[in-house]
């Protein structure tokens, strides 16, 4: 989201709030489409395991795609997240444009795509655990919201948010999720039933602060 | 081709040793049943999966 709101800053103020927020409309119309037909759907589903075997996967690949990240840049082995330097290179490249189609076209795809990822979590919460669905939509809504009105109140790049550490937080549950409701989905059964998340959450904190320092040190060598 | 690639980036971050690692933890808990040992070694393998995905190329 903070990566969204940067593309859409660039686009405003290179080529106007109106083509900006047009673009960011669009794709919030569009992914407000496919959580309306997919959530519904699937939180009306009566049996869960299969379900759970479907979204489970896919949580604990999200997770380990968004935890690795989060390792590789905590160690050093790949460049923090600049969202300066992100929004200069959008605002040359506007520049250069001179065109409100691009522009439009910039906004509508940076929130798209990085929307894409929340309402994918979004749908994968209301398939598991229907009575969460409201929740979830709220939690994303909010988060949009505020990530929104901090844009315009400061109109400038998120440069000091600790993107990484939330990254990090968002990929470990992720991952937690995804194999408490896989397993689920596999027929194991929990230790502490539903509570053995939080077993897991601190297991892979463990493993990713563990592998965060080896990486680390590797690279001192 | 570019698209699935596209889709397959999305899903894994590009990571090839995450859908193997978490393919073979799904076959391992097929193969030794639901009991207690078996959770260990799924999150065992989901752990070593982790540890494969960040020894990959940065990409």
């Amino acid at each position: 989201m903070v990566e969204a709101a940067t593309i859409v800053l660039a686009v405003g103020i290179t080529q106007g709030w109106r083509t900006a927020l047009a673009g960011a409309a669009w794709a919030l119309l569009a992914l407000g489409i496919i959580i309306a037909i997919l959530g519904p759907v699937l939180a009306r589903q009566g049996a869960i395991t299969w379900l759970e075997l479907i979204v489970g996967p896919f949580m604990i690949l999200f997770g380990i795609a968004w935890l690795r990240k989060a390792i590789w840049r905590a160690s050093g082995r790949k460049a923090m997240h600049d969202e300066q330097a992100i929004f200069d290179k959008e605002v040359a490249m506007l520049r250069a444009a001179h065109d409100t189609r691009v522009g439009f076209a910039t906004s509508f795809q940076g929130v798209f795509v990085e929307g894409l990822e929340v309402a994918v979590i979004v749908v994968t919460f209301a398939a598991t655990q229907p009575l969460l669905l409201g929740w979830s939509i709220g939690g994303a809504v909010v988060a949009a919201v505020a990530v929104g009105l901090a844009a315009v109140a400061l109109r400038a790049p998120f440069s000091k948010v600790p993107e990484n550490a939330i990254k990090a937080i968002v990929g470990l549950m992720l991952l937690s999720l995804g194999t408490l409701w896989t397993g689920e989905g596999l027929g194991i059964v929990w230790w502490f039933g539903d509570a053995t998340l939080f077993s897991l959450i601190l297991l892979y904190a463990a493993g990713a602060t563990g592998l965060t320092i080896s990486q680390r040190r590797s690279i001192a060598a | 081709m570019k698209v699935l690639r596209e889709i397959y980036d999305f899903i894994t971050g590009g990571s090839i040793a995450t859908p193997i690692g978490l393919a073979v933890a799904v076959l391992a808990v097929m193969l030794l049943g639901h009991g207690e040992f078996s959770s260990y070694v799924f999150i065992t393998l989901i752990l070593l999966t982790l540890l494969a995905a960040t020894r990959e190329k940065v990409s």
